[in-house]
């Protein structure tokens, strides 16, 4: 029974890598940009693998290791840097840092209004520590 | 051979596997980028399952269905799909999860390439502590509310062209090299079973017979030269066929001890063919790799020297991965290690110096 | 013989360091003694030049008794009498194997040279101590200083030059000084007009120059030295290879350069101009020495020149021409500064005479001869023209600026001294019999003379040539006398601004004591004996030929006899031009008048200087002035435009491409993957 051939897998990285990398041009809340930046680091750590299966060594996995390392240090540091963008802007919004352009040039703007109605259910969110909780009013069935 | 994109697309590509599920697959993703006046989602998904199904089809065409088949391909069709909801999902909440499920089947993958000690750092790192973190911090940043920015995508026409094109290239380069794999194979295939018939004779005249008159065109041994004359990865091998077959055409007596001498090279023969098929992977090497075997076979190994499974003719993995992984990045990759240990400490101590600065 | 190589570079080190030491503390911190580094350092140099010129001597004395005394000559160095040393300074590839480039700064004191450093050194320190006095409340005395002990660097180098390189930096260092002296009171618009007139018209000369070096360089075996240059000429004559044309047109280029640098015909219009300069630096600069470097520069290349009768024709021809133009000119001017300058291009244009003289075909011992008649002339011409330049300023200082002959008269009684000096001065330039210039110019006339009779090819237009002379050292002998009887004859008149300075004296109704300072009249006495000595004890004794006909490349002389029927002709030439202007200007003084009145075509035509300069203007300057309107326009609105069109361009591409940088950091991103998409597919279409 032979193996699969080694090209499957680098087509699955390859597919992960371009869905990462659109991803990370289109969407702009910044987490999710992140996010696409570690499909993308998946997409190569496939890569790796595989070379390292068809190789017979454990060359490719090391570096996996390594791979996910640095991830691990973009993660921390990019969540810091989110959490202190958030701070000033109020906003996940990557468009919204756009001062570093031309000068002169118009800020590029969201023209197309957004539906009115929120179709989302809202957010599970942290309360802040030091204030105390809303309390909902008792209700009773009975 | 002249440096056009078109003319290089050698008719043994076929267009259609690739590009259909690449057009399908752009569209779908294009559809379901999140904008204002969204379209509806039934499209997007009517030509995203179609993309899906083909691009299966792509990965398991030459393959013969087992159970690692099946595994491979459920592992990358729930990486793809989730991949794809991550790119489309507007809720970052959302988003993230997907990306777990990401992260989950890429570690399938991992089990099947033989790395289970990855495949167990990776859920732990990924899904169990990034994926977390970036939870809390969705949480934290998103009590408002969903943000605008969620339902609006930066230039969705061109980023999913860009994107696209970009895969196109890559899948057209693995193609044009997995039928490059597969021509060389069709050449040897027939030689190699003619090799394995002959061993199964009992005489050497039928043998000889069957190899055919030395210094003729369809004897076996031209016919191996021939073939490895055409790539430049098998130019060395053909001077190993001069060799045996100078040995095979020199002996002349019916005794067993010939005959056994003869299946002996007839051996060495079928190892070479394994050996050039195998190589048709190889990137030509340079340089030698300054590592231990810890890390498993150098690069430079010649193939014939490296153990190998005899069904599935992929070379043997160490059995005890996590230990001898270990072995290999605290023998070869020391240096490396305590460097991405630094990294770390100093990540960390970045992380919290900027997390805590007040604006 | 004392060794004096090694101190052979403090000739021209020593004014440098002058030059360095008053421009950098001059201004601020020696103020009014700012002339004792320039004085020191040429007192130096003039005796170093001695004792370089004594060696010289004592090797030649040597050489000649070893010679007499049946020495071989072969075993004894063939140049026992030059002192030569070689500093590197510039060195290409690798010249020991041919391919490359040396140029060292190569110091040679043969005859010649010895010869002219001592004349330079010596007028030039004597000229600065009489500067004291002619400077000495001028707002730019320590600038003047720095100035002159440059020039006598730059001087000290061209002489001692032993390869064309380091002559053609000396000859531009002077050219250079001079443009820096003549303008030095560059407020006055004439002042700056004329340095700049000075400068371009030698640069003329000087591209010729520069072309002759680089002719002689790229056809004559790649060498820049004289003395290889000249043996590989003589290596190639006797080969019967010489290609005469070219060396003909070396001749003559380099023969471009000396015409310009000693303002001879057609170049000379910027020496009497040059008279806007401080007269010491008349003194110096455009009588004694830097004008003579064209009649420095010929006598070097005799070997050159010697086999180049053509070339050799030009040069007396020029310098005839030269000659009896401006000696035509000098007869009418009135400004006594003016006589002077023409009568330096006169005496210069001598000088060529007797070089172009120097035939070959008259016999090599003639060449020899002839130029040594021409540095004769020079040596003397030197002494008794600073002397003539420096009383003249003298006259000039007394009378509070004025030179105009017209506005004083009858001066003997209030200069005494200055009248003295200048009288032994005129005396030497008019060839007044026993007098310095006599002898210098009867070898000159006895050169052209024999040339006319002994040539093969030119002989009747040598004999021409010696007429012109002829003529022209009766009209030197009538200019002369007639500048000094203008100024030191006739009724006593002294204009105003004599008295600009002595307002106390006239007070008292005394004649003031318009004399100039000892610091003035001491240099000027003696110069005077120099003028009145120096041709009657080197000439006709042959020191002066026994020692200069020992440069190298020269042919042996011959002890030629005094040719006595030349002299007699040319005293009495000279006696009747003095007597002429005798009576003209002290017997009848209003003949000059009436003889202008009746012929005033001719008045007018010396007057404005034969209108060369206007000539120039017309048919040289005014068509480059068309073209250069016409170049500007060019330049402005063609060139400018293709240059401010590629601004445009790409500033116009920039207003397009602006937009590009919105800030945005996903539009960056999208910016590089499209970029690494056509950079994969161009790698993949090669597959």
């Amino acid at each position: 029974m032979p193996a699969l051939p080694l090209h499957h897998y680098l087509i699955v990285g390859a597919i992960l890598f371009a869905l990462g990398l659109i991803g990370f041009l289109a969407r702009r809340n910044l987490i999710i940009m992140f996010l696409c930046v570690e499909m993308m680091l998946q997409g190569v750590s496939i890569n790796f693998a595989a070379f390292a299966r068809y190789r017979g060594n454990l060359q490719g996995q090391a570096f996996i290791l390594f791979i996910v390392t640095v991830a691990a240090c973009e993660a921390a540091i990019a969540l810091a840097l989110i959490l202190m963008l958030f701070r000033r802007h109020h906003s996940l919004d990557v468009s919204k840092w756009q001062e570093l352009r031309e000068p002169g040039e118009e800020p590029t703007e969201d023209v197309e209004p957004l539906p009115p109605a929120p179709r989302e259910p809202p957010l599970p969110h942290l309360t802040p520590s030091g204030v105390e909780p809303e309390h909902r009013a008792e209700e009773s069935h009975v | 051979m002249p440096y056009c994109l078109f003319s290089a697309v050698s008719p043994s590509v076929e267009w259609w596997p690739i590009v259909l599920p690449l057009l399908a697959g752009g569209a779908a993703i294009y559809l379901l980028l999140p904008r204002p006046q969204a379209y509806p989602m039934l499209w997007g998904i009517a030509l995203g399952l179609p993309a899906l199904v083909l691009t299966l089809v792509l990965l398991t065409r030459s393959g013969v269905i087992s159970p690692e088949t099946i595994l491979f391909w459920s592992f990358s069709a729930v990486a793809i799909l989730a991949g794809t909801l991550l790119v489309t999902q507007h809720n970052p909440a959302r988003a993230a999860l997907a990306f777990t499920l990401v992260v989950l089947s890429t570690c399938g993958l991992f089990l099947l390439l033989a790395a289970p000690f990855l495949m167990a750092a990776t859920i732990i790192i990924y899904a169990g502590a990034i994926i977390v973190t970036f939870l809390f911090v969705i949480m934290l940043a998103a009590q408002s509310g969903l943000s605008d920015a969620d339902d609006r995508s930066r230039e969705p026409l061109l980023t999913t062209l860009t994107g696209f094109i970009l895969l196109g290239t890559l899948l057209f380069v693995l193609q044009h090299y997995d039928n490059g794999v597969n021509e060389a194979a069709r050449e040897l295939d027939p030689l190699v079973e003619r090799v394995q018939k002959i061993q199964s004779l009992d005489t050497r005249e039928a043998m000889v017979q069957e190899v055919g008159e030395p210094g003729k065109d369809d004897d076996l041994f031209r016919q191996f030269k021939r073939v490895y004359s055409r790539k430049p990865q098998w130019k060395d091998l053909e001077e190993r066929v001069e060799h045996v077959g100078f040995d095979w055409s020199d002996i002349d007596s019916k005794d067993a001890k010939a005959v056994e001498k003869s299946k002996e090279q007839l051996k060495a023969l079928g190892t070479l063919a394994a050996s050039a098929r195998q190589r048709l992977n190889w990137m030509p090497l340079l340089a030698r790799a300054p590592l231990s075997n810890m890390s498993g076979p150098p690069p430079t190994v010649e193939f014939e020297n490296v153990r190998r499974d005899e069904t599935q003719q992929l070379p043997r993995m160490p059995a005890d991965n996590a230990a001898y992984l270990g072995r290999s990045l605290f023998g070869d990759f020391l240096l490396p290690v305590e460097l991405g240990g630094m990294l770390l400490l100093v990540a960390t101590v970045g992380a919290i110096a900027i997390a805590f600065r007040r604006s | 013989m004392s060794d004096v190589r090694p101190f052979l570079w403090l000739i021209p080190a020593l004014p440098l360091t002058a030059a360095v030491v008053t421009g950098v503390f001059g201004p601020r911190l020696l103020r009014r003694h700012s002339h004792w580094p320039c004085i020191l350092a040429g007192a130096g140099a003039c005796v170093v030049s001695l004792m370089t010129f004594l060696a010289v001597h004592h090797g030649i004395r040597d050489f000649v008794v070893s010679h007499e005394g049946g020495a071989s000559s072969q075993e004894a160095d063939p140049h026992p009498h030059q002192i030569s040393v070689y500093y590197e300074w510039i060195k290409v590839g690798d010249p020991g194997a041919g391919r490359g480039m040396e140029v060292g700064f190569a110091l040679n004191a043969d005859a010649l040279s010895a010869m002219m450093v001592l004349m330079v050194t010596f007028v030039g320190t004597l000229i600065a101590i009489y500067s004291v006095g002619y400077m000495h409340d001028d707002e730019g005395y320590a600038r003047f200083f720095a100035e002159v002990s440059l020039f006598l660097f730059m001087m000290t180098t061209l002489v001692l030059a032993d390869n064309f390189i380091l002559l053609y930096l000396g000859w531009e260092g002077v050219g250079l000084c001079s443009y820096l002296l003549v303008g030095f009171w560059f407020t006055k618009p004439s002042a700056a007009a004329a340095a700049r007139k000075a400068f371009l018209v030698t640069r003329i000369g000087d591209m010729g120059l520069l072309l002759g070096i680089l002719l002689l360089w790229s056809r004559f075996g790649h060498h820049l030295d004289y003395q290889h240059i000249f043996n590989h000429v003589e290596r190639a004559r006797q080969a019967g290879t010489l290609d005469y044309g070219l060396l003909t047109t070396a001749c003559l280029l380099l023969l471009c350069g000396a015409v310009g640098k000693s303002a001879q015909f057609p170049l000379h219009v910027w020496l009497p101009d040059a008279m806007e300069g401080p007269t010491p630096v008349s003194a110096l600069i455009h009588a004694a020495t830097m004008v003579t470097a064209g009649v420095y520069l010929i006598a070097r290349c005799t070997p050159l020149f010697m086999l180049a009768p053509d070339a050799q024709v030009v040069v007396a021809t020029l310098g005839a021409t030269s000659a009896l133009l401006t000696a035509l000119i000098a007869l009418t001017q009135n400004d006594l500064k003016r006589v002077l300058a023409y009568s330096t291009i006169s005496q210069l244009g001598y000088m060529f005479l007797a070089l172009g003289s120097g035939a070959r075909s008259a016999g090599e011992a003639f060449v020899t001869f002839a130029v040594l008649a021409a540095m004769f002339h020079l040596f003397t011409h030197a002494f008794f023209k600073a002397l003539l330049f420096l009383s003249a300023g003298s006259v000039m200082h007394a009378m509070g600026g004025v030179i105009d002959m017209r506005r004083f008269s009858g001066l003997r009684k209030v200069l005494p001294r200055t009248h003295w000096t200048f009288l032994c001065g005129a005396g030497a330039l008019s060839g007044f019999p026993l007098l310095s210039g006599f002898w210098s110019k009867d070898e000159i006339l006895d050169a052209a003379w024999t040339a006319g009779n002994h040539a093969d090819r030119y002989a009747s237009w040598y004999l021409l040539l010696w007429l012109v002379g002829l003529i022209t050292a009766g009209l030197t002998a009538f200019y002369t006398f007639r500048a000094y009887f203008m100024t030191f004859w006739g009724e006593e008149r002294v204009p105003q601004e004599a008295y600009a300075h002595h307002h106390g004296h006239t007070a008292h109704g005394e004649t003031p004591q318009l004399e100039s300072p000892p610091v003035m009249t001491i240099p000027l006495m003696i110069l005077a004996i120099f003028a009145l000595g120096v041709g009657g004890v080197l000439g006709p004794t042959h020191l002066f030929g026994g020692f200069v006909a020992h440069t190298p490349g020269l042919p042996p002389p011959e002890h030629e006899s005094l040719n006595f029927t030349m002299m007699l002709v040319s005293s009495l030439v000279a006696l009747g031009g003095i007597g002429l202007a005798w009576l003209m200007y002290v017997r009848q003084p209003d003949l000059p008048a009436r003889m202008a009145r009746s012929a005033q075509g001719l008045y007018q035509l010396s007057l404005n200087k034969f209108h060369i300069d206007e000539l120039y203007d017309a048919f040289i300057l005014a068509p480059l002035a068309g073209l250069t309107t016409f170049l500007r326009i060019f330049d402005l609105y063609v060139l400018d435009g293709l240059v401010d069109l590629t601004g445009h361009l790409f500033r116009w591409l920039g207003v397009r491409f602006r937009p590009v940088q919105n800030g945005l950091v996903q539009f960056y991103a999208l910016a590089m993957v499209l970029g690494l998409t056509v950079f994969l597919i161009a790698l993949v279409s090669k597959m």
